[in-house]
């Protein structure tokens, strides 16, 4: 077998209505000419190499994916790599997100993968996309028993997606810290990544009477405040 | 021509007589030539009166007798009169006298105004400002020209008005109202109506006038206790100025119900509890400061506040507190003023809004049909009881909620419960009796040294009372073991026994207070000049909670309706812009509420998942069904 493989994905999960984010799509995933296609069996031996006799790779079997793709467990390229595997929980890869997911990213092996980082990493400056995995964090760091993330989670997920690119994001920090909420609630976390992109940083465009969530509302209040003192 | 007294005059009539066969043959008949008396004029205008000196001294003199008069001398008004119709006649009085004569009336008032608002106080200044525009109109009737009154009045008004209106009313107005001055404010409106921008400017000052003083008779928590009666005498006195000093002007009459309305509502809530409470004290017995008719007024008076109020629903649920006590305490003054009252809160407020409060009288009604077959049916019994009972049976709902309270009561009343139990569950199978002892009241039966002596008292007082046909001394311990009384209850009841005014318990030791370990017996030496004795129940501090749960609750339903209201405008338009539904919300929600506390609670319901926020446009809901 050789030259070029139809990269053509497979159809929209029939769930796709249900879930908040966009299901991920692989854009240049081409071979290069030479190199073996995809195997499913090597993907799953692959996965076991990871879950060992178990259906889930866990918190031990992802250190060592870690360690052997060469990435931090805390790097957002982890989020990204989630995303695209539609993992539901963090910390764990099942086999089926895995099956599916590495299908997608045609890979099977750590080589492969890590050939594939730069292209994570191009991911994330596609704002459509950004946000889509933004949404996806929500649910994949949420607690499953808790309608909402609680704080602490929040704040460190959102240091994660955000610090690099919302100048205000120290601040708003700042006013999580001294606030009394003890969790973020789904609604609360999207209209975080909208005022983030949105709303200048002197807050000057930011309209009280509109829909923006109590929260926030409360943000700008206590920002300004500060600012006059 | 009309006649006027001045010597030219004279001399011309006398050479026109002279010459009058001239005058009405020749002349008359050659119309190029002017009539003697034509001639005679034109000849005195010319040679006379045009003359530049002898003009000027004229006017001179005449200005200066007008401003002698005009500081208080007399001067010979009809020699003023003689010389101006002179020059009227001569038709140079516009010329030579009345622009000259409106300069300097311009700077006399001008001056005067400026000083006079300086040294003179408001009232007074009215009074003066008055007293000139009656000056200048009489010196028109009596020596002017007729066409100097427009520009002579609207000088003096722009001078000593225009100029000045708002110094006047910053200066003078609140203390007119203040200190009630209607003639001065009758006059103040007279004046005003006069000069252009006159009225807008004290329809502003008024306004602003009744939101500040109102303002402080709402926004004083230390004189809370007055607001109401404050709030009615003060829309009296407003009434009467508006009706009285202010010609029943629509405009103001209007201005006075928003500033109303404003200052009202600045405080939320508390007004509405004291009107409620207000009310109550009106309708409870024992007021005896108001006849029928008096009371009705006064009822349709409050109907007038509350119609300001934007919270009725803080006013229903303290109405309907306090009206429950007094239908279950039999302390309602007159079941008319009630049922009055009643009828016009449903006008004001809609059928909605009185449906419980109705409900209440309707139980009353019903409980008195129960009690007369309860009697008949108890008659019939075999061991009849030696107490009698009343029972008012309460719709839950309709009645404000009571927490539920434990007591042991003694087995002979707990026996005729289960009768009344019986008999009531016999014709009304699957209702559920819940007792509400803390609604209990009695009359006991009782004999002092004194002699024989029936006391009114609560149930919780009966049950302390009672323990003393068994024993001679308890301590509080004992009492609140036996009774099972709530404690802060207990103590309050103790104490209106023992340290109230009908002292019918000793408390050892004594003092105000009942403290662990006091101990009470029963006070044989008990004297009392009625047969019957009221003792109340010591109502204190609980008041304090009862008000605070009393709003508690308001705002819990608030919420829910703020809820349902969401909910049910969402369903019907599916998805719909943030700032159409809040209006929506504010259309429909009768009551006060802030837009952040609208956000809070749209935000639970996307919690709850009753609506979702569109992917795309945040400010944008989806009813999720």
């Amino acid at each position: 077998a050789s030259g070029v493989q139809d990269n053509s994905l497979p159809d929209s999960n029939p769930n796709y209505k249900s879930i908040f984010f966009t299901r991920p799509q692989i854009r240049g995933s081409r071979l290069i000419s030479g190199e073996k296609p995809f195997s499913n069996k090597k993907c799953l031996a692959w996965f076991h190499e990871y879950a060992g006799p178990d259906d889930v790779v866990g918190p031990e079997g992802m250190e060592k994916f870690c360690e052997d793709i060469g990435v931090e467990p805390e790097n957002i390229i982890m989020l990204v790599l989630a995303w695209l595997l539609e993992a539901a929980s963090m910390g764990f890869f099942t086999k089926e997100e895995w099956l599916r997911g590495m299908t997608l990213l045609q890979c099977d092996c750590t080589e492969r993968l890590r050939s594939k980082m730069d292209y994570l990493r191009c991911e994330l400056n596609d704002s459509a996309v950004f946000k889509n995995i933004y949404r996806y964090a929500f649910d994949f760091a949420r607690d499953k028993s808790q309608r909402s993330l609680d704080m602490d989670t929040a704040k460190s997920m959102l240091a994660l997606l955000l610090e690099r690119s919302w100048p205000l994001f120290p601040v708003f920090q700042q006013f999580l810290e001294q606030s009394k909420y003890k969790g973020m609630n789904k609604d609360q976390w999207y209209n975080v990544l909208e005022f983030s992109r949105t709303i200048k940083e002197d807050l000057s465009n930011y309209d009280e009477d509109g829909a923006w969530p109590v929260l926030l509302d409360e943000f700008v209040e206590w920002q300004k405040a500060r600012s006059v003192s | 021509h009309q006649f006027r007294e001045y010597p030219f005059l004279c001399e011309t009539i006398m050479i026109r007589s002279i010459f009058l066969f001239l005058d009405r043959t020749y002349v008359l008949q050659n119309s190029l030539l002017p009539s003697i008396w034509d001639t005679g004029l034109e000849l005195f205008r010319t040679h006379i009166v045009n003359d530049s000196g002898v003009q000027k001294r004229t006017v001179d003199g005449i200005l200066e007798q007008i401003e002698l008069e005009r500081n208080g001398e007399t001067v010979d008004r009809s020699l003023l009169r003689s010389l101006l119709g002179m020059l009227s006649d001569l038709q140079v009085y516009k010329d030579s006298f009345e622009e000259r004569f409106l300069v300097e009336t311009n700077r006399l008032y001008a001056a005067e105004g400026q000083r006079l608002m300086q040294e003179r106080d408001v009232p007074e200044y009215l009074h003066h400002v008055a007293h000139r525009l009656e000056e200048e109109n009489d010196r028109v009737m009596s020596y002017l020209d007729q066409s100097t009154q427009k520009p002579l009045i609207n000088c003096v008004e722009k001078q000593l008005l225009g100029e000045h209106m708002t110094a006047i009313l910053q200066k003078g107005l609140s203390t007119l109202l203040d200190e009630n001055r209607v003639t001065e404010l009758a006059l103040l409106y007279q004046l005003f109506s006069k000069v252009k921008g006159g009225l807008p400017t004290l329809l502003q000052f008024w306004r602003d006038y009744i939101k500040t003083f109102g303002g402080e008779i709402v926004g004083t928590p230390e004189k809370d206790k007055d607001m109401v009666q404050d709030l009615l005498d003060f829309k009296d006195k407003m009434d009467n100025v508006a009706q009285g000093c202010f010609a029943r002007n629509e405009s103001f009459i209007n201005a006075m119900k928003e500033a109303f309305e404003t200052f009202i509502n600045k405080r939320p809530n508390k007004p509405a509890e004291l009107i409620a409470k207000y009310v109550d004290s009106k309708l409870r017995a024992g007021n005896k400061e108001a006849t029928e008719e008096e009371l009705e007024r006064i009822l349709d008076k409050i109907m007038i506040i509350f119609r300001f109020i934007h919270g009725k629903d803080v006013f229903e649920a303290f109405y309907k507190k306090d009206l429950a006590k007094r239908l279950l305490v039999g302390k309602s003054a007159s079941v008319d003023a009630e049922k009055s009252m009643l009828s016009k809160l449903k006008h004001e407020c809609g059928a909605a809004f009185t449906s419980k409060l109705e409900g209440m009288f309707k139980d009353m009604e019903l409980s008195k049909d129960i009690m007369i077959q309860f009697k008949q049916y108890t008659q019939n019994q075999s061991e009849p009881s030696n107490i009698e009972l009343t029972v008012n049976i309460l719709t839950m709902g309709y009645w404000p909620s009571y927490t539920p309270m434990e007591v042991h009561l003694p087995a002979e009343m707990v026996k005729l419960q289960e009768v009344f139990k019986l008999f009531y569950l016999g014709k009304h199978s699957g209702r559920k009796l819940q007792w509400q002892p803390t609604l209990g009241h009695a009359v006991l039966k009782t004999e002092f040294k004194e002699g024989k002596k029936e006391l009114q008292v609560s149930l919780f007082q009966t049950l302390v009372l009672l323990m003393f046909n068994e024993g001679e001394e308890f301590s509080v311990e004992e009492i609140r073991t036996a009774t099972g009384i709530e404690e802060g209850e207990l103590r309050r009841t103790l104490q209106s026994l023992a340290c109230g005014k009908a002292r019918v318990l000793n408390k050892n030791p004594r003092g105000k207070d009942v403290e662990d370990g006091d101990r009470f017996n029963f006070n044989n030496d008990f004297k009392h000049k009625l047969f019957r004795i009221k003792i109340n129940q010591i109502q204190m501090k609980e008041t304090v909670e009862e008000q605070v749960s009393t709003t508690e609750r308001v705002f819990q339903d608030r919420q829910y309706q703020i809820d349902a209201a969401v909910v049910r405008i969402m369903k019907m338009r599916k998805t719909l812009s943030h700032n159409l539904l809040v209006s929506e919300l504010y259309n429909q929600l009768k009551f006060p509420v802030k837009p952040g506390d609208l956000k809070k609670r749209i935000e639970s319901l996307i919690d709850r998942d009753y609506m979702e926020r569109d992917k795309e446009t945040p400010n944008q809901y989806h009813y999720v069904a």
